[in-house]
């Protein structure tokens, strides 16, 4: 038997724009046993959520991730709703479907970028990031920030899309489309990026499902699954299938992100279309009482959120399960048998998002 | 200017550090790198190496486990160097004041020379920060206690 | 490119929702004793189904712990109540996966979870200096 050497991945490392630290033991240049170590950005919203009153716990959601702020307040707004038993008006929900499309569409972006990085393809980086800067554009035209968009509130949107507005979105996503054109025959038949991530950090179905992967991991081992299926905000009314594939591997979940930056953009197409005119928001009295479960789908996967009120101006208690969390015992047991050189092909693989996981 | 301080401003080398920030303004950090903003025209480089590093940007409160590691980092960086704070949250503990596991600002930490508002701060207000703190950069490398601080 | 002008319909909302009556209710939720946590997990296993997390409640003195399972997208949960000071069976035999929820439960309540594949011995998110089981409610 071979000796073996413990490396520390992190906290603190060129391919991680967060803080988290992987425990690689190693023998010779293969991983056997990894263990994460987090709580680096642990900062103690779900306390805070309390301390606070509901209203105000919407920008604080929103910043629990940066990169899917709005699904954020989405799922929180949706379970404050189900609480007072208020329904938002249908256009509200469309500008939703709006608003969370254009965050899953630069949020895979930024991802396609970053994996493309962390195998040193820079210019494919810069090119994926070139590109986004159209769609932040459009979010900063719509909602006047870039990343934090807070267009989310209880009882529906605080802003709306005009018609130039609407016209100005549709005609970027059709520059967007043309650019993702390009690079799709990069992405699927490259020589250096199939051999990077064909074959890597292979997850069977079963164990997919065991150890509660969510989202694009989940879907890229062959499980369609994705709670936008439930028709929560508009996706009920709009034309909608999971983008699967069958691979399991890192460049199956490459795949599944590239493809649904496709149905991000079709996505809002159809919501732009079909979208009914009227109110914005309802407004909403009293305080919430009873508990919800609210599920959204995230650019990473499900996020899952507990909410319970008891009928004061604060909530009893308020839990946030974000779609990372879910994801890190699937890459806990991904990294065994890699080599040193592509773990962190594979740890972005699952789009780790730290500052969700530990809120 | 000397030759050694145009140099030093000239081509600032950045360290980036997350200290418990939601994301927002670490992808501004990185959009500012990309092609639209390109802050690489200034000479910066984004490095992950301390030790190579003059400008510090650091995204978000101090968290209590991350303190030690932004100290690490700080003390790190040889002399003249600056730090740049980029967020509100950064700034002073913002959104995230009432969290339990958070110090507030990273001044409690380690000096502050630049402090960059915005919630998330817009890639134009950091790259005007870093402009500003590069004056700071100068200003140090020509003074004497920062030289014998460099050779200490 | 300016941000548009907002329509003034935003800011004046025509319907008025009078609050719910009935407070809102998980569905699907199934109250268990402690004792039959581990077999129905072994059953939700058997069915193929996903862990979707796990929730801790203070209730004073007891802990509430929900168990939420999802079967193509259906969710199911289990609802066990455990005592103060008494210790939490781990699922982490059916499910691996659950060692983080485990973990971040025992380092924020400080219920203890017997069992654990990895314990972080409640250092997971918290360290030396951090205030102690930070959600428990205040009594
Ligand atoms: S300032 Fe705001 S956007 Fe920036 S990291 Fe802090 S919370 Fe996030």
């Amino acid at each position: 038997m071979s000796a073996r050497t413990v490396i520390p991945f992190g906290p603190q490392h060129p391919v991680l724009p967060e803080p988290v630290q992987l425990r690689l033991t190693l023998e010779e240049e293969r991983v056997v046993e990894a263990i994460p170590a987090i709580g680096y950005v642990h900062r103690g919203i779900e306390k805070a959520a309390e301390l606070n009153e509901w209203v105000q716990n919407v920008f604080l959601v929103e910043r629990i991730c940066g990169i899917c702020s709005f699904l954020h307040a989405l799922c929180y707004c949706q379970g404050i709703e189900t609480l007072l038993g208020v329904e938002p008006p249908p256009r509200a929900r469309y500008l939703r479907v709006v608003w969370g499309e254009l965050h899953r569409l630069h949020s895979h972006h930024l991802w396609l970028g970053l994996l493309a990085d962390s195998f040193g393809f820079e210019s494919l980086f810069m090119q994926f990031w070139r590109n986004r800067e159209m769609i932040m554009d459009l979010l900063e035209m719509t909602a006047g920030n870039r990343v934090i968009v807070s267009t989310c509130t209880v009882g529906g949107t605080r802003r709306d899309i005009a018609q130039e507005q609407a016209s100005e979105i549709l005609r970027t996503l059709d520059k967007v489309q043309n650019e993702l054109d390009k690079l799709l025959p990069v992405i699927s038949n490259d020589y250096t990026v199939r051999s990077r991530t064909v074959g890597k950090g292979v997850l069977p179905k079963d164990k997919a499902i065991r150890l509660g992967a969510v989202g694009p991991v989940l879907r890229a081992s062959g499980v369609a699954q994705d709670v936008r299926m439930i028709g929560y905000a508009a996706y009920g009314e709009l034309g909608f299938t999971p983008v699967v594939e069958q691979a399991g591997d890192a460049h199956a979940r490459l795949l599944v992100r590239m493809k649904e930056t496709y149905q991000a953009i079709d996505l809002i197409r159809q919501a732009l279309a079909h979208m009914p005119e009227g109110e914005i928001i309802t407004r909403v009295r009293g305080n919430p009482r009873g508990r919800t479960i609210s599920r959204v789908e995230q650019p990473r996967g499900e996020v899952v959120y507990y909410l319970a009120g008891n009928g004061t101006r604060n909530l009893e208690r308020l839990r946030v399960r974000t779609p990372t969390f879910a994801n890190v015992p699937a890459l806990v047991q991904m990294l065994p048998g890699c080599e040193l050189a592509d773990v962190p092909v594979l740890v972005l693989s699952i789009d780790p998002c730290i500052s969700c996981t530990e809120r | 200017m000397n030759i050694i301080t145009t140099a030093r401003v000239k081509s600032p080398w950045i360290l980036h550090f997350d200290t418990g920030s939601c994301n927002g303004c670490d992808i501004e950090i990185l959009a500012c790198l990309t092609p639209l903003y390109d802050v690489e025209r200034f000479g910066m480089i984004n490095v992950g190496n301390p030790k190579h590093a003059d400008v510090l940007l650091v995204t978000g409160p101090a968290n209590r486990r991350n303190a030690r590691v932004l100290r690490n980092l700080y003390e790190q960086m040889p002399a003249p160097k600056v730090v740049i704070v980029i967020g509100t949250c950064g700034c002073s503990g913002g959104v995230f004041h009432n969290c339990y596991n958070m110090l507030g600002g990273i001044d409690k930490v380690i000096p502050v020379d630049v402090y960059v508002p915005g919630c998330a701060a817009k890639p134009e207000a950091i790259i005007d920060g870093v402009v500003l703190a590069l004056q700071r950069l100068a200003e140090r490398s020509e003074s004497k206690p920062a030289l014998a601080e460099a050779l200490a | 490119m300016t941000t548009g002008e907002q329509p003034t319909s935003a800011l004046r909302p025509a319907t008025i929702v009078p609050p719910a009556q009935a407070p809102a209710r998980i569905e699907n939720l199934e109250r268990i004793p402690l004792a039959d946590l581990l077999p129905r997990v072994r059953a939700m296993a058997a069915q193929g189904a996903r862990l979707v997390t796990l929730t801790c409640v203070d209730m004073g003195g007891a802990f509430e712990v929900l168990y939420h399972f999802d079967l193509d997208l259906q969710l199911q949960h289990f609802s066990a109540q455990i005592p103060a000071g008494d210790k939490l069976p781990s699922i982490t035999s059916e499910y691996l996966c659950a060692f983080l929820v485990e973990n971040e439960i025992a380092d924020l309540f400080g219920l203890q979870v017997e069992g654990l594949p990895v314990d972080y011995h409640n250092r997971l998110m918290l360290t030396e200096d951090s205030s102690d089981r930070p959600l428990l409610r205040e009594r």
